[in-house]
């Protein structure tokens, strides 16, 4: 009798023990699973971060790639020696006239153009008739579709009347994809 | 542990010697033996049964109570973390633009509307900064403009015609400052307009967060050109 009672608590001491362990296992999960939703957050974070600079550099690189355009013999500023860094607007008109034999060539781009900033035009397009006042030079433009460009900022030098005018131009630009 | 010990010994009692324990699954028999014995153990032992649940219940609530109550406590720290980290980030966030570089280094090559030799030639943005910080009392014989005031306004002009500036756009507005830097006694100082106002162009307005660069000119000691873009 007294050993049935003894086993009677035993076995309900047991069952204590084995609920109190489960309760330790429940709440050990439920920690690993607190602090891998915490983890998990502060990645989240950390690697939308890392994008961001990651998108911001190569924007920069494209930026410094597009510059370094303006610095190709075909379009820098050759005839006086006060702006080594400008695009010669006269030479790049010439050139977007012949650009299908010259320029193509040498340059593996789907689409270029510069655009005057400053002083303003609304004349749009440069063509014979209206240069230099104009608004937008296209040398390149092999697509017909719209294209996201990467442009930048760039001082520009044409002539008139004997003197050379810099203003303020963008330089668009796009690679070649290939298909 | 000592009301569980009470249970067993009134289910003992009920079954008169017999092992009944409804923790051993024998609580029906235990019932159905006490059924036997009168209406009197048959309640007391149900009642025990009653007792030992609300018991365990109880315990269980508790402990879930304390569990939900550590996870609150942590997650109200993990927030008041996470809000100072981002209060800290978003305060103030200058981004140096490879754009804003671009545009100052060009800028500087500009020709403005200020002509010195009665409009035979024009001076440069960097020529025009040259005079208005070494005889800012200098008047272009074009328009009958100080220097400093065409050197504003060309500023202003070429930020303008650069950039858009608006709500739907994501530049706001713009700072632009131009100061002497002394490298020796790290210190700048402001260079001043005819009217005494620091050398100042802004537009729109500017939160926390902007992309910006600075230019360096050689002239008389250092000058720096300093443009933040608001976003």
């Amino acid at each position: 009798m007294l050993r049935k009672k003894m086993n009677n608590c035993r076995v309900s001491y047991s069952k204590k023990g084995q609920m109190k362990i489960q309760q330790m296992a429940f709440m050990l999960v439920a920690i690993v699973i607190f602090f891998s939703m915490v983890a998990l957050i502060y990645f989240s974070i950390s690697l939308n971060n890392l994008r961001y600079k990651y998108t911001e550099l190569k924007d920069s690189e494209a930026r410094e790639l597009v510059r370094k355009l303006s610095g190709s013999p075909e379009l820098t500023f050759s005839a006086g020696s006060s702006c080594s860094r400008c695009v010669d607007f006269d030479k790049a008109f010439v050139l977007s006239k012949n650009y299908e034999t010259i320029y193509s060539q040498l340059v593996n781009l789907e689409y270029l153009s510069i655009e005057k900033v400053f002083p303003p035009s609304n004349n749009g397009k440069c063509s014979d008739v209206n240069y230099p006042d104009c608004s937008e030079l296209v040398i390149i433009n092999k697509t017909d579709d719209s294209i996201a460009t990467k442009t930048a900022f760039v001082a520009i030098a044409w002539r008139e009347n004997d003197n050379f005018i810099f203003g303020l131009g963008r330089i668009h630009a796009s690679a070649k994809t290939n298909k | 542990m000592l009301r569980q010990k009470q249970i067993s010994e009134i289910n003992f009692k009920n079954n008169k010697g017999k092992f009944c324990n409804f923790n051993m699954g024998h609580y029906k028999n235990c019932r159905e033996n006490s059924k036997k014995y009168g209406e009197r153990l048959i309640e007391k032992n149900h009642y025990g049964k009653q007792e030992a649940k609300i018991n365990i219940n109880k315990r269980g609530q508790e402990e879930m109570v304390g569990f939900v109550l550590i996870m609150v406590v942590v997650a109200v720290v993990f927030l008041v973390f996470l809000g100072i980290f981002v209060r800290q980030r978003g305060n103030v966030e200058n981004i140096e633009s490879t754009e804003v570089a671009q545009f100052l280094d060009a800028v500087v090559d500009v020709t403005s509307e200020c002509s010195l030799n009665g409009g035979f030639s024009f001076l440069t943005v960097s020529e025009l900064i040259r005079k208005c910080v070494e005889e800012p009392a200098t008047i272009c014989n074009s328009d009958q403009e100080s220097v400093c005031s065409v050197l504003k306004e060309t500023l202003y002009n070429l930020t303008r015609a650069g950039w858009n500036f608006g709500a739907g756009s994501v530049t706001k507005g713009f700072d632009l400052v131009i100061y002497r830097y002394d490298a020796a006694r790290n210190s700048r100082d402001n260079i001043y307009l005819n009217d005494g106002e620091p050398f100042q162009i802004g537009y729109g307005t500017c939160g926390a967060r902007s992309r910006g660069a600075d230019k360096l000119l050689y002239l008389q000691g250092t000058i720096i050109i300093e443009m933040d873009l608001c976003i």
